[in-house]
């Protein structure tokens, strides 16, 4: 049973969908409770634009506007430095593409309420020295690699994530999502971004953009779970995106996304009381508490929490396709021994390359790293596809569940 | 008296909640936000647009239960506000 402030914070975003303005609650709500949910769905902006005709002056509106102030800070900012970025960019004739939050962000009446956490952009292989060299020298940006995927830059809390790949995961054996989003160059359009128009600066093809919306919910649903906001993101994209249904429908299908797809649609009508598109049946009652509550727990991007215990084997070993034991085993071997092709991706393991023979330096490395920093942690991941059998099973049972 | 303002500060509204904004140049001289009142706002915009404090006052549309001695008390403080803070600067002294 969802709490008085759940119902309350669902009732905001389903009037948001339907443009009308949330009424004051009859019933007295816990408001620190309720600003605690929006800041865990980075939905605090919005829910203040909900209720700021009534929100009365004291601590708790002073909460919710600064959480619209710092959007203010952020739109401010970010519109120049991009247009900045944008300027060297074109002086070195190098295109880029911008995805996501701040595409999506002009699907809302005010972009400002759709918060984000950094400014994703897609650039060639080849341009990453050169954006680089951008960003440290010509910017004064400071720099951040957390893998071996994602250059992040930031300067004051604004940030920027740099890939050269859209996406980088498999989500299911029989499709290559990381080659089907490399192809990205081809499926660009001019656009404005943060007010900003360059001869270089690109946004993907609306139905491209989509399908990346959707893996990419996949993605976390598969991985630690999603927070309301991207179910937001898929009715906005709906409503003001001309999205090619028919071509869409095949290519879900193609990627073994239709059904998840659906389940999503089912959630965002059953939430949101939108009208979403592609024909789906009703969702189970059952499930859908379930998931309800999950949303909320998970956060914007999925947490750590028990209710995603086993989230990395449960993946790992659906992938696999193949029961359960042989996977789990392979898995297990797996990170006892990485292979090349992996740990000289990794930036500390990099004194790898070119030099394969130097693998087994390399694990006993790993082995005595995670011996002496991490050994609770190293020790449950290692042994976790092994003995926790069960726990595995129902989260694979669970991703089951979203049609993945 | 005119004023005009601190190069590297913007003014936004979002929801109704009005602001300036500090941008990169001047981060290490002011907060990063900086919440205006609904009469604040007006002021500012009023400044602007190169309003003196006379023009600002007849074009002011005064908020109900307010007077016009009212208006321009708040204008004033704010004003002195706003240049000690560093915000506003006045034009004689601004080349």
């Amino acid at each position: 049973m969802l709490s008085a402030e759940k119902k309350f914070v669902l009732k905001c975003l389903s009037d948001y969908c339907n443009n009308r303005k949330t009424e004051k609650p009859e019933e007295p709500l816990n408001f620190e409770e309720v600003l605690k949910l929006t800041n865990d769905q980075s939905v605090t902006a919005l829910v203040y634009r909900q209720c700021e005709s009534w929100m009365n002056y004291g601590f708790m509106n002073n909460e919710f506007r600064n959480a619209v102030m710092q959007e203010g800070y952020f739109t401010i900012n970010r519109t120049l430095i991009l247009k900045e970025f944008a300027g060297h960019m074109e002086a070195r004739q190098i295109p880029f593409i911008c995805m996501k939050g701040s595409i999506f962000r002009d699907y809302y009446d005010i972009p400002e309420i759709r918060t984000m956490g950094d400014i994703d952009i897609v650039i060639r292989q080849e341009d990453k020295e050169a954006v680089d060299d951008i960003f440290l020298n010509d910017m004064q940006f400071a720099k951040f690699v957390d893998n071996h995927a994602v250059w992040s830059y930031y300067i004051n809390a604004i940030e920027f994530e740099v890939h050269n790949h859209m996406f980088y995961e498999h989500l299911t054996s029989d499709f290559d999502y990381i080659d089907f989003f490399d192809h990205i160059f081809e499926h660009m359009k001019h656009g404005k971004v943060f007010d900003t128009e360059s001869e270089y600066l690109y946004i993907p093809d609306d139905n491209w953009h989509f399908l990346y919306l959707m893996t990419h919910t996949a993605k976390h649903i598969v991985n630690k779970g999603s927070g309301f906001r991207a179910y937001l993101d898929m009715v906005m994209m709906c409503r003001r995106c001309d999205l090619d249904w028919i071509w869409l429908e095949k290519q879900l299908d193609e990627m073994n996304l239709l059904q998840f797809t659906k389940t999503c649609f089912a959630l965002c009508e059953k939430w949101f009381d939108a009208e979403m598109p592609l024909s789906h049946e009703k969702i189970d009652q059952r499930f859908f508490q379930k998931i309800t509550e999950k949303t909320f727990n998970d956060g914007t991007f999925g947490l750590t929490n028990e209710d995603n215990e086993g989230a990395h084997s449960a993946k790992e070993i659906t992938r696999d396709n193949k029961g359960y034991w042989l996977p789990a085993i392979k898995l297990t071997l797996y990170n006892l021994f990485p292979p090349y092709r992996d740990m000289v991706l990794v930036p500390w393991y990099s004194f790898l390359k070119g030099r394969p023979w130097l693998l087994p330096f390399a694990w006993v490395y790993k082995w005595i790293y995670c011996l002496f920093h991490k050994p609770a942690h190293s020790w449950m991941k290692l042994t976790e596809p092994l003995m926790k059998k069960k726990t595995i099973e129902k989260r694979e049972n669970y991703i089951k569940d979203w049609g993945l | 008296m005119k004023y005009k303002f601190h190069e590297g500060i913007v003014y936004t509204v979002i929801c109704n909640v009005h602001m300036l904004v500090a941008t990169r140049n001047v981060w290490d001289q002011f907060p990063a936000v900086k919440e205006l009142s609904a009469l604040q706002a007006c002021f500012w915009r009023g400044i602007s647009e190169g309003m003196d404090e006379e023009e600002l006052m007849n074009a002011i549309h005064l908020p109900s239960k307010m007077n016009l001695d009212t208006v321009r008390q708040r204008y004033h403080l704010f004003v002195n506000k706003m240049v000690d803070e560093g915000y506003l600067i006045p034009e004689e002294q601004s080349c």
